[in-house]
């Protein structure tokens, strides 16, 4: 019996001490460590930065700047969901919705819906400078609705340089806390809108079709 | 009728109670495996915890008589001291890893420092330096940098205070990348900065690049620093030199910023002053590049007092036209008569000739402008015999074909040549005034041309003095914009020092034990199955031996 209480007093102090020892290492270092591990998996795994985006159908309107140069392309959705462009002051003329390479559009609207960011940083406005946010070289401006219909507030991003490696632009969510880094072709498929016409060449086909029609018509 | 003893309720409770007790054992082992807790573990917790309720539930009694029993009270002391030497283990590894506690037990030390690197560490405590190594890697690489950690956790621990290692994610830090010209790939490689008094990198210094993770590269990195100072080089001045704090194109400040990045100290050395005291002792290597005027006897007598004494020399002399149209011939150095050709000539058998190399079927973008068409082999360009060299208004040389006895006591070795097709236009005076013209005649030399020559002595290693020099037939090849964008002619530069000096051998590290980078970085497979091994199949293994033998004993 005493034995059994000298073995039981015996484990309790040293678990005591062992206690004792953790109680003694640097807590705020333990969670520095640990929070550094943290996010070093998360980082292992791809952020997806609309996740409330389930379908590009849910984006209605889409503009594309490059801000050194001013070009930019503005394109909405008509009530069938077709892209066409209103006319802008001092910029694009009407483009409807007939003379729209929709697929291309589409693919490229596309992307925002995939934008999945390889890495994301806490976001501070004195470090746009760094990553090329000062001014951003490409504003992508887009406006959704959910699935019942009901608008989101216009979303903003500013697109800054590329990363060293090359690999990625960093793509900063006007007004958010966070800064990302969205693989290259992602943006590309988006950046395509301002270096490829998103009107539709017309085809003999289509001409052919169209001449049909019209006979048909008259 | 009686229920078979299998399916009554005391022994499906006996089940569960085994059933649950495995679940929850297997869920512990599956989330120390997968570090996360899947539908697997939580599953298993559930049917753990599930049967074990089973059990309580259906079979109080037996529950009671667990808990009372002595076999649960020795079982109970025993979880107690197996968790408790558990901790102990954990938590006394946790010390000496933090402890920074290494012992290596391999036969060849792979894993300890070599001696020159302890040198090198001790020499730079001895001059003072403080040093960061920066290495970068972005999240693709952190499996590399965790195995390049542990050699360097090694430098900074031998380096104490003197050595810093920091790491960092090229993307996250993009301005600090941008400092360090990092490129795509660098990631994965370290960099060295000597850092002032106040923790930061010297401004305006330049990082020395050390390359991957392994001994050779980062203790040389480390002798490169602890000998900043030891290597001095001297530029000529006072014959219209090319100027070393020219930033343009055509300036030549890239030579000096190359050589101040290695902690070599770059000076000006006035030939004329130099004929009283002598050209300094402390010369690594004296240096004429582009010099427009000739050099009077006693300033050739310094250079030859320097030379014997084993000095090392390099001359990059352009024509006597420097430019087409000019109205007359404006460069003298070197012209045919003069006091430093005749020695040239004399003590080493090598003339720089009067003329210009015209190339017009290998040059870039005018015949002026020739393209090396063969490097010898030689120590110089070791590597690079097929990178490109181009010059612009090159000279000609030439070597005495049957040496006298004093030309014999020299090794000339070509090193330069121009394409067959290219020629020397002696008649230099048809280039001049506003209608230039140069066509191939009878008087000119056809190629190859030979454009650049190495001299040192005969059987050099058994001499005491051991002088050498270079002569390379253009002094444009060093312009900036030609050594930033040509490779041929940033090692022409990079590689001639390096012979004159010496610098390369100093700070040259070879490892006695293994070369090798540490292979320690093993694939998430290779982890996959370890993991498996030794948190599954062991474990496993013991605990079905643990049941058959109590089944065994049961029954």
């Amino acid at each position: 019996m005493l034995k059994q209480q000298v073995g039981y007093s015996l484990l309790v102090g040293l678990a005591a001490v062992l206690i004792a020892l953790l109680m003694l290492d640097d807590p705020a270092e333990q969670q520095a460590l640990f929070m550094q591990v943290r996010a070093t998996q998360q980082n292992q795994q791809l952020i997806v930065i609309f996740p409330e985006l389930r379908s590009s159908t849910q984006i209605y309107g889409i503009e594309v700047l490059d801000v050194a140069t001013g070009q930019d392309v503005l394109l909405m959705r008509d009530d069938q969901g077709l892209w066409y462009a209103p006319e802008m002051p001092d910029g694009q003329a009407e483009i409807p919705a007939l003379q729209i390479d929709q697929p291309f559009v589409e693919s490229a609207v596309l992307a925002i819906n995939l934008l999945a960011a390889e890495q994301q940083y806490e976001f501070e406005p004195d470090d746009r400078s760094s990553f090329g946010l000062e001014p951003p070289a490409y504003r992508i401006r887009f406006v959704a609705r959910d699935s019942a219909g009901v608008s989101y507030a216009p979303v903003i991003l500013e697109v800054g340089d590329a990363n060293p490696n090359d690999t990625a632009y960093y793509v900063w969510p006007q007004g958010g806390t966070h800064l990302y880094l969205i693989p290259k072709p992602t943006i590309d498929s988006l950046l395509r809108m301002l270096s490829e016409p998103v009107q539709a060449l017309p085809t003999p086909a289509s001409s052919a079709l169209k001449s049909e029609v019209t006979a048909l018509l008259l | 009728m009686h229920a078979s003893p299998l399916v009554n309720r005391a022994a499906v409770a006996s089940w569960a109670s085994i059933v649950g007790a495995v679940a929850l054992a297997l869920a512990g082992l599956l989330f120390l495996l997968q570090g996360e807790i899947s539908t697997w573990v939580f599953a298993l917790v559930v049917i753990g915890v599930g049967s074990l309720a089973l059990w309580v539930w259906w079979a109080p009694g037996e529950f009671q008589a667990w808990l009372a029993g002595r076999q649960t009270q020795y079982g109970t002391t025993s979880i107690l001291v197996t968790i408790l030497f558990v901790a102990f283990v954990a938590f006394t590894y946790v010390l000496i890893d933090r402890a920074n506690l290494t012992v290596d037990l391999t036969s060849r030390q792979k894993y300890s420092l070599n001696a020159p690197t302890l040198d090198a560490i001790d020499r730079l405590e001895q001059t003072g330096f403080r040093v960061r190594i920066v290495g970068f890697f972005s999240r693709t690489k952190l499996r590399e940098q965790e195995a390049a950690d542990l050699l360097l956790r090694l430098y900074e621990g031998e380096g104490g205070d003197r050595i810093e290692v920091e790491y960092i994610d090229p993307d996250e830090r993009p301005e600090i990348a941008a400092q360090y010209g990092y490129q795509p790939a660098y990631d994965g490689q370290f960099f060295l900065s000597v850092l002032a008094s106040d923790g930061e990198p010297i401004p305006g210094s330049v990082p020395i690049y050390l390359g991957g993770p392994n001994e050779r590269d980062i203790t040389t990195g480390l002798l490169t620093v602890a000998s900043a100072g030891s290597f001095k080089v001297y530029f000529t001045a006072g014959h219209s030199e090319a100027d070393l704090a020219q930033i343009e194109a055509t300036g030549i400040s890239a030579l000096r910023t190359s050589l101040t990045g290695q902690g070599i100290i770059v000076e000006p050395l006035r030939l004329l002053e130099a004929t009283q005291t002598g050209i300094p002792e402390d010369a690594s290597a004296v240096l004429i590049i582009g010099a427009r005027a000739r050099f009077t006897e006693q300033e050739v007598q310094a250079i030859d007092d320097y030379v014997q004494r084993g000095g090392r020399l390099a001359i990059f002399a352009d024509p006597p036209l420097v430019d087409v149209g000019e109205a007359t011939l404006t460069n003298t150095f070197l012209e045919e008569g003069s006091p430093f050709s005749d020695y040239l000539w004399d003590e080493f058998g090598v003339r720089v000739q009067p003329a210009v190399v015209v190339a017009p079927d290998l040059n870039l973008g005018n015949q002026f402008s020739p393209i090396v068409a063969m490097i010898a082999s030689h120590d110089i360009l070791t590597g690079f015999e097929d990178a490109q060299i181009v010059m612009r208004f090159a000279r000609p040389l030439e070597l005495v074909s049957a040496p006298d006895a004093r030309q014999g006591q020299y090794l000339r070795e070509p090193l330069l040549y121009s394409s067959e097709g290219a020629y020397a236009e002696f008649d230099l005076e048809r280039m001049t005034g506003s209608r230039p013209e140069t066509i191939l005649d009878g008087e000119d030399q056809r190629g190859p041309l030979l454009l650049g020559v190495t001299i040192r002595r005969s059987l050099e290693f058994q001499q005491e003095a051991q002088p050498r020099i270079v002569i390379i037939g253009d002094s444009d090849v060093l312009q900036n914009d030609y050594v930033s964008n040509f490779a041929g002619n940033n090692v022409l530069w990079s590689d001639t020092v390096d012979w004159l000096t010496g610098f390369s051998q100093a700070v040259r590290f070879a490892p006695i034990s293994d070369p090798t980078t540490l292979a320690l970085v093993v694939s998430s497979q290779q982890r996959t199955t370890i993991a498996t091994i030794t948190m599954l199949l062991l474990p496993g293994i013991v605990l079905l031996a643990g049941g058959v033998v109590w089944w065994y004993r049961r029954r």
